[in-house]
């Protein structure tokens, strides 16, 4: 009986040790609460706004910082804007986008289209991008939220935001765009 | 496979329906596939929910509890066929005798984990309707195959159990083993069965763009982490059955009568503590595989679980792997007192305790840190002037191969301690053993310091295979070395099993919480790493527990979890003891008249 209680003292000083080390020893990180669709009001909004809601999603629902950081994992995008002037007069670039604006979208929806060099997926030759488009289920930004992201990305170059606000109209297009693809 | 490969269309429609089984959306899938349904978009209000009784906690201690109990029960049966095939080629009963002993701690364990899986079906039914349909649905067939095997699973075990004195000598005990055999098949069969549905839920196969299936069986099983999980699982089932069935000897050692008594359990806590550690090495390199697959699946989720919110339970991960080598290596270390010659041997082991804490440290530093900003100022910058450089992949594959190697060298020490070696070369052996650790050393240090520190971040991880290949090679060429220095090499004395100080058996017992708590622990991450999503990318959880919980709730869980599978466990230990008493009642019965 001795030895039994023993060993049941010693089997829960064990699991105290490591529910100790593990709740105070351990920095307490409050993992974020699952996305939200953000209701952009868009009756209200500014090209100011607009941006900074794409700072937001670039952060945030976007998980862009995830790779896009000085890790190294993927391009860093401050310099977006001038680096896509020059993917753009590039040989190399096989996609059909003629704007800046255009292969920013490009490259968040259809990102191996054209991969930088450097940072394909491993064994493709730099063929096929790592990165998940950025509409599709596991990223899932609207239409109307990879524009406020493409515009803080353009603001965030320093160049001129040519992104126009989506309207009202659009917006609601969109939403029954994404309903109909639902349905079917 | 025979089971398996029923599911299996034609070898071009089935690698189609592999080739198309990503998360990728496939919208082009022919319409007479699409019977199923899309992926439900659930609110809170579609979650049945009781009062006072929290879903997730539910499912997640039942089914936690239903894996510890599962793995000890698939593990068993492989050891119990390699010692019961040990004994009938060395003719030695104490190996029968011994490999019966674990498969009689199994039975209870086993009706423990059938009573656990039941439960574990009526709560998700219970609590999570939706997704069971979903799931369901798509396994039905290999849901319906896993009951069948699951029949077949219990008539093999009992007769291989109730059996065991009967099928005794010449054939029979041919048939004996072939039974073991199946038993193995039919367990790891379930085993593998169970990994598809929940690694369909991490890696989902054949779904569109709605989550609608548009595959066979056997595209949904073979989804993308399916191989990596069930080669993991299988060689952590078995290191953590040998250190469940390790705190059965020690228990049973620290409650010996006699001599004897303490001598069988010290030789079957010593089989145990082997069993163990020869399947928890080579447990990082299949941990290693998985993380990669799950890279090579989606780098989102790898960078989450490396990277995000997961990353500070890898230090835990470590501190209990860490205690893991630790208690193994104390265990052996105190084990050479069973050898008249262990003395040769002594003065080494204060070494090798330095290499493993050294690397267990290293093992556990942490590469950026959560700080205020004060401390941040104090710190200079949110890596540690010295100790940040320690805290990279690289610094910890390193270490985590002096940790394997060394461990490696306790048992070497170990097995050589009682012998005399004869043979005329034995000096040219130890010295091509010397000069293979000390190669094979530099050429880790080497390999992890160069891809840590002068390479850019994208192929640190790179010098993580060749490191893992020195290893092996140093361990494999030296058990040959080994193997040949040694053949007829003399006893210095017989070994005394039973002579083991108390506190070594303490070493097995924290073997088996730590292991308990560890695979709680990863068992977390495992699903964890699924966020809010119950299928991964597909199928939302729209329950009002989708939140990824902190650290010590996490820790909260998990030790509740532990504590009562500690209590089950010894429930069944003091069921076999109590089930090999007889107490002659004198008086009770009526004499009986002749």
């Amino acid at each position: 009986m001795t030895n039994f209680i023993k060993v049941c003292i010693f089997s829960l000083l064990t699991v105290g040790a490591f529910w100790g080390y593990s709740s105070f020893g351990i920095p307490q990180i409050k993992p974020a609460p699952p996305p939200v669709e953000a209701k952009v009001d868009l009756g209200s909004m500014t090209m100011e706004k607009f941006i900074a809601l794409g700072a937001e999603l670039f952060d945030g629902k976007g998980d862009c910082t995830l790779c896009h950081n000085e890790m190294g994992r993927a391009p860093m995008l401050e310099k977006a804007v001038a680096d896509a002037e020059k993917t753009l007069k590039s040989p190399a670039y096989k996609g059909t986008a003629k704007t800046v604006e255009e292969y920013l979208y490009e490259s968040s929806v259809s990102p191996s289209v054209y991969v930088v060099p450097g940072f394909g997926k491993k064994g493709t030759n730099d063929t096929v991008s790592p990165m998940p488009d950025a509409t599709g289920s596991s990223v899932g930004l609207t239409k109307i939220e990879l524009a406020a992201v493409i515009a803080y990305l353009q603001d965030l170059s320093g160049s001129e935001v040519t992104v126009q606000i989506p309207t009202m109209d659009a917006s609601a297009e969109g939403a029954e765009s994404a309903k109909s693809k639902e349905c079917e | 496979m025979f089971m398996l490969s029923a599911f299996m269309p034609a070898a071009n429609a089935s690698e189609a329906a592999a080739t198309a089984s990503t998360a990728v959306p496939d919208a082009a899938a022919p319409a007479t596939k699409a019977i199923f349904p899309p992926a439900p978009k659930l609110t809170e209000a579609d979650y049945p929910s009781i009062k006072g009784v929290n879903a997730r906690v539910v499912v997640w201690l039942v089914a936690q509890l239903h894996l510890w109990f599962g793995a000890f029960v698939v593990a068993v049966p492989m050891f119990v066929f390699i010692i019961e095939a040990i004994g009938m080629a060395t003719r030695e009963q104490r190996y029968d005798k011994m490999a019966y002993e674990f498969i009689k701690v199994t039975i209870t364990a086993y009706s423990l984990t059938a009573l656990l899986g039941g439960l574990l079906s009526f709560c998700l039914i219970l609590f999570y309707p939706d997704l069971f349909q979903y799931l369901a649905l798509i396994f039905k067939e290999s849901m319906f195959a896993y009951a069948l095997l699951f029949f077949a699973e219990s008539a093999v075990l009992y007769i291989y159990y109730y059996g065991w004195h009967w099928l005794q000598g010449g054939n029979k005990k041919w048939v004996h083993l072939t039974l073991g055999l199946l038993l193995n098949a039919f367990g790891l069969l379930l085993m593998f069965l169970a990994n598809a549905w929940t690694t369909f839920m991490m890696s989902p196969a054949a779904l569109d763009a709605a989550g609608v299936f548009n595959g066979d069986t056997w595209a949904a099983i073979h989804n993308f982490l399916w191989n990596p999980i069930n080669l993991h699982r299988t060689v952590a089932n078995v290191a953590y059955g040998g250190s469940i069935v390790g705190a059965y000897a020690a228990f049973k050692f620290l409650s010996a009568k006699n001599k004897e008594e303490r001598a069988h359990y010290d030789w079957m806590g010593y089989n145990a503590n082997f069993i163990a550690i020869g399947a928890l090495l080579p447990l990082p390199f299949a941990g290693y595989y998985l993380t990669a697959e799950m890279y090579a699946y989606s780098q989102q989720m790898g960078i989450t679980l490396m990277g995000g919110v997961f990353a500070w339970i890898f230090i835990i991960q470590a501190v209990l792997i860490g205690a893991l080598f630790l208690s193994a290596n104390y265990y052996l270390w105190c084990g050479m007192g069973r050898s008249e010659g262990a003395h040769r041997y002594n003065h080494w082991i204060k070494y090798i305790a330095v290499v493993l804490v050294v690397s267990f440290l290293v093992w556990f530093t942490p590469h950026t840190l959560v700080l205020t900003n004060s401390e941040l100022k104090d710190l200079g910058g949110p890596y540690h002037k010295y100790l940040g450089v320690l805290g990279i992949m690289p610094a910890k594959n390193t270490a985590v191969n002096f940790l394997i190697l060394f461990t490696y060298l306790s048992f070497m020490f170990y097995r050589r301690s009682n012998k005399f070696v004869t043979v005329s070369w034995a000096k040219v052996g130890n010295a091509a053993q010397v000069a293979l650790f000390v190669a094979g050393s530099i050429n880790i240090t080497i390999l992890g310091v160069y891809h840590g520190y002068f390479t850019n971040t994208v192929i640190k991880i790179a010098a993580s295979i060749p490191q893992v290949l020195t290893t092996l090679v140093i361990i494999i060429v030296s058990v040959i070395i080994d193997a040949l220095m040694y053949k007829g090499a003399k006893d210095v004395a017989p070994l005394r099993w039973g002579r083991m100080p108390p506190r070594s058996q303490y070493a097995l017992f924290l073997l088996a919480v730590s292991f308990t708590w560890l695979m709680g622990l990863m068992g977390y991450v495992r699903s964890g790493i699924r966020q809010h999503w119950h299928v991964y990318n597909m199928f939302r959880d729209g329950s009002p527990d989708a939140f990824t919980p902190g650290l010590d709730y996490v820790a909260n869980i998990v030790s509740i979890g532990t504590i009562i599978f500690m209590a089950m466990v010894i429930f069944v230990f003091w069921l076999s003891t109590v089930s090999g008493k007889h107490v002659v009642s004198k008086g009770y019965w009526k004499e009986q008249q002749a």
